[in-house]
């Protein structure tokens, strides 16, 4: 309970930032795009804009989504949100181990009489109940922005992103925590959680501008945590079973497999 | 004299050479998928033949090279940018701080060199591992564009490619001055990741929808705009006053980094 308060504290001030930041972002990327919303009444531009090639159409949701909605635009928008708050969930993956090892406190940690388990559980909890704040203000950000620029409640539609926006976020801090566990060289598993938040990023790119016949589609598909929760696919089929089960057994998965690795784990020290 | 750079040039080296390698292939996949687009593009050209130029004129789009490679890979070349820059900073952190963090700096810095000659070797092997890692992407790039693509015109490509030099040189300088002037950051290859996705957050903003009153001054923020690779496909070339914000950054971090590590106190064990 102890090391669970002591993170809790110590994890409060980088949420903090990383938060502002994220509510910054939400704010000013919904101010630029005010423009956007509201013109379906210029029927060439959306004329021109159905016969765009169709690769570029599945990019940008051309035809797919109803750009004159708050909601089709958000879909766009959510791609970037959900990069930033993968970042930071990466990030605080990253620290659970790492930070200790680095500032060489990890021996003053475990030699307490308590068990490993017991430490990293505490750690883990306290990660996961920042990443359940983040995705819930989240909410409250998306609403905010949405009735304060567009003068429009979206009520729904910001549950489901926020849901999703918790099952990435889950995903990449499961991810990350998993390689530092199993990495040794800190400096190589750090590149290789940040190389792979971009890699899933432009993985979900690859899957929205493949036809659906390819093969080539469901590698990135069942790759990419983005494609998972991709908001154009909330918007039209809503949350699926499916996406959710796969996304839960992969964070149960890793963080099980991390808790085997940390018991095993020869620290630096 | 050269013993500091072989050592630097030589720890690094692998770090590099997996981030080269992971961006080979990712620019690679993009390349390919642009050619299997290649059909639908050129149907679209003629459908848009079709239209009248005033129509197209009062849309505010330039369609004559909205596909086009170059454009395309202009808008792609973003996402390598961001992984170029966190490599850079990461790669910044870890060579200047690596000694203070390991307190390791009174065994380097009593040798019977000075600490400008130390630090001035360890700054041209960071430099000539990302300059020579900007040449192999490059040239890779421009082979396989050649070879794939038909209609590719190489001068333009590499045009839009030399931002990831600027990038990678900005962000180098600019993450060796804070390393210069930070007393005792806990973590700092982490820090360095969130330096650089501030950045990235105000150029999301700035890429996306129509251009707002205020909004517009936050292309100075970003270290990204300032080699826009969106602009640089259309006007073929940087602006002087991008060049001029480039060059002041990189000299002023250089000049304040070396004399500020001058007079620093270095902890030692």
């Amino acid at each position: 309970m102890k090391i669970l308060r002591k993170e809790l504290k110590n994890g409060f001030k980088e949420f903090f930032w990383w938060f502002i930041g994220y509510s910054l972002l939400v704010f000013l990327m919904c101010f630029k795009t005010s423009a956007i919303v509201g013109i379906d009444g210029n029927q060439q531009m959306v004329a021109l804009l159905s016969s765009f090639p169709k690769a570029f159409k599945n990019l940008f949701g051309l035809g797919v989504v109803d750009f004159s909605k708050v909601e089709g635009v958000y879909t766009i928008l959510f791609m970037y949100m959900a990069l930033v708050a993968s970042f930071y969930s990466a990030i605080s993956g990253f620290n659970v181990v790492s930070k200790e090892e680095s500032m060489n406190t990890i021996e003053f940690l475990y030699v307490k009489p308590i068990s490993r388990n017991r430490i990293l559980l505490a750690k883990i909890t306290s990660g996961f109940f920042y990443i359940i704040l983040f995705s819930l203000l989240s909410y409250f950000v998306v609403i905010y922005s949405t009735n304060y620029i567009f003068d429009y409640w979206m009520n729904d539609f910001a549950i489901l992103l926020s849901i999703s926006l918790f099952f990435t976020m889950a995903l990449f801090y499961s991810f990350c925590l998993f390689l530092s566990v199993l990495i040794k060289n800190m400096k190589v598993a750090l590149n290789l959680g940040f190389a792979s938040v971009i890699v899933a990023f432009l993985l979900l790119i690859m899957a929205l501008t493949t036809e659906d016949t390819n093969l080539y589609k469901w590698i990135p598909r069942f790759l990419s945590p983005f494609w998972l929760f991709d908001a154009r696919g909330l918007l039209l089929e809503g949350l699926s079973i499916i996406r959710i089960s796969q996304a839960l057994s992969f964070i149960i998965f890793s963080n099980a497999i991390s808790f085997i690795l940390h018991r095993n784990r020869d620290f630096l020290g | 004299m050269k013993n500091v750079y072989k050592y630097e040039f030589k720890t690094n080296f692998k770090t590099v050479l997996i981030w080269l390698i992971s961006l080979m292939i990712v620019s690679w996949v993009l390349i390919v998928f642009y050619q299997s687009a290649i059909l639908d593009i050129q149907e679209f050209n003629k459908f848009l033949s079709g239209y009248s130029e005033d129509l197209l004129k009062a849309l505010q789009f330039d369609f004559s090279n909205l596909f086009s490679f170059e454009n395309y890979f202009s808008g792609i070349i973003l996402y390598i940018n961001l992984c170029l820059a966190i490599e850079a900073s990461i790669l910044s952190f870890s060579i200047f701080t690596k000694e203070l963090k390991l307190k390791l700096s009174d065994y380097l810095y009593s040798k019977p060199l000075t600490r400008s000659s130390i630090l001035f070797q360890k700054f041209m092997a960071g430099l000539s591992l990302l300059v020579l890692e900007f040449l192999f992407l490059l040239a890779f790039n421009l082979v396989v564009a050649n070879t794939l693509i038909p209609e590719v015109e190489l001068v333009k490509l590499s045009i839009v490619d030399l931002s990831m030099f600027f990038v990678l040189i900005v962000f180098y300088s600019f993450s060796f001055f804070l390393s210069c002037i930070m007393k005792n950051w806990k973590n700092p290859n982490i820090r360095g990741i969130e330096i650089t996705m501030i950045f990235f957050m105000f150029k999301i903003i700035n890429n996306i929808g129509s251009s707002g009153d205020f909004v517009d001054y936050l292309k100075y923020i970003s270290f990204f705009d300032y080699s826009d690779p969106r602009v640089l496909a259309l006007n073929n070339f940087y602006s002087i006053e991008n060049l001029c914000l480039i060059l002041a950054i990189v000299v002023l971090s250089l000049l304040f980094g070396f004399s500020i590590f001058k007079r620093k106190n270095l902890q030692s064990s």
